[in-house]
């Protein structure tokens, strides 16, 4: 099951939140080579890991970390506009049914074979927060070397301008539509109508 | 090609419900980009792949046919240099990205006698799955512009989307399912453990361990427990990760 992990019950959650840092900084700093802050004990963690960060985690039982994503309002700062504005054709899409993805990943510690499974339930989890949450559209800049692997989650995606090169890296910002329509797609597509998602009963503050 | 051009592709590949209609697409956007010839092809020679690959092209049917003939698929430099890069690239710079090979030159001269002459590749990579491309080529000798291996790379990344969600629509529709009893029986058999060991680990009896065994080879049509496990690896019932 995939966590929803918000300001409120991130205390009960430590040990997992420790693990997602930790493979971030694993994956996107030292794999990926992105100039991310990383901590002492070896976290990224960045100025956007705040309270208005939502994040969506996979975990086991151990709970060592499967795979996850952090979720932005974009009502609040977030990278597209702060950062990526150019990206976009007609300007960022903002607005509060309007969410950013970032930091999505799988573990490296996964077996080949268990990529797709996480993948997919991760975004099959996504969806049905954004459902739930009244999120109509998700918005997010990848590399584009990312593309396909980004892609490979399955969700309806549209790209929001023509990609740029940023600090010699070519990247590109993107918009998934979450409409009741494509979370039935999502389902007949893997095939189980069973939600992934776990919900605490204390989300909101 | 404009943005709009772009958004219009995506928006029709992302609906599409056929290979045929996917072909079609590709087909267009091919000529809108002012190429000739397409591929978007899964690295895997169709005789060895166990399930549907994806192989829409419109390359010289000479070329196919010779590429199939002499086993290119594995040596072939184009398919090559997507295995070492993540981003798009020029057939004229594969010489700077991979040290050629005699056999790998001459079949870069040959391809040019059979009308692909230069490209733009896409190389596609999902963590867990076969490796493919998707390459647009041209016939003339004069250089692409730079500028339009971005959009080549959308439209590539896009268009192997839709061939993964179209191919994967048919394995899943006749899946094997396996019950969870089952796959503890099978995964204890995948680690040359016998039926008393499984049941003792278990805490069910021998014949329990033997039926569930039996039925799990029912489900999968196979009449011995070798086929059984590899079938079970093959589709990801079992990980390798699991038994070693």
């Amino acid at each position: 099951m995939v966590a929803v992990i918000t300001k409120t019950n991130r205390g009960a959650y430590a040990e997992q939140l420790r693990a997602m840092h930790r493979d971030r900084a694993r994956i996107f700093v030292e794999a990926w080579r992105w100039r991310l802050p990383v901590t002492g004990d070896g976290l990224e963690i960045d100025q956007y890991d705040t309270d208005d960060a939502i994040y969506l985690v996979d975990f086991d039982a151990d709970c060592a970390h499967l795979a996850s994503l952090r979720l932005l309002p974009t009502t609040r700062p977030h990278l597209m506009s702060d950062m990526f504005p150019d990206l976009c054709a007609d300007g960022p899409v903002v607005g509060d049914d309007v969410w950013e993805i970032s930091r999505l990943c799988t573990s490296p510690e996964l077996p080949q074979d268990r990529h797709r499974p996480m993948r997919n339930r991760l975004a099959r989890a996504m969806l049905e927060f954004g459902f739930l949450f009244g999120i109509t559209r998700f918005v997010g800049v990848t590399n584009l070397q990312y593309l396909s692997r980004m892609l490979a989650f399955g969700w309806e995606c549209m790209p929001l301008g023509l990609p740029k090169e940023m600090d010699g890296v070519p990247v590109g910002a993107f918009v998934i539509d979450n409409s009741p329509a494509s979370i039935e797609a999502f389902r007949a597509r893997t095939g189980t109508r069973f939600p992934a998602l776990q919900l605490d009963r204390d989300l909101a503050a | 090609m404009s943005f709009s051009d772009l958004q219009a592709f995506v928006s029709v590949v992302n609906a599409v419900e056929s290979l045929a209609e996917l072909e079609a697409a590709l087909a267009d956007v091919t000529r809108t980009l002012g190429f000739e010839h397409y591929a978007l092809m899964h690295h895997v020679p169709a005789r060895a792949a166990r399930k549907p690959i994806l192989r829409l092209t419109n390359y010289p049917l000479e070329w196919q046919e010779r590429f199939t003939a002499r086993a290119y698929v594995t040596d072939d430099p184009i398919f090559v240099a997507c295995q070492t890069r993540v981003l798009s690239f020029l057939w004229s710079d594969v010489p700077r990205l991979i040290a050629l090979s005699p056999r790998q030159a001459a079949i870069f001269e040959e391809a040019t006698r059979y009308g692909l002459r230069n490209g733009v590749s896409v190389p596609i990579h999902v963590p867990g799955e076969i490796p493919g491309s998707c390459t647009l080529a041209v016939s003339h000798g004069a250089e692409i512009e730079t500028a339009k291996v971005p959009l080549v790379h959308y439209v590539g990344c896009f268009a192997f989307e839709a061939g993964r969600r179209l191919l994967s629509v048919r394995p899943n529709a006749g899946a094997v399912v396996l019950t969870p009893r089952q796959i503890d029986c099978l995964l204890l058999i995948a680690r040359g453990k016998s039926d008393w060991e499984a049941s003792r680990i278990l805490g069910i009896s021998e014949t329990t361990v033997h039926q569930h065994v039996e039925a799990a080879k029912a489900r999968y049509g196979v009449s011995t427990r070798m086929q059984l496990v590899v079938r079970a690896l093959f589709d990801s019932t079992l990980a390798f990760s699991d038994i070693a």
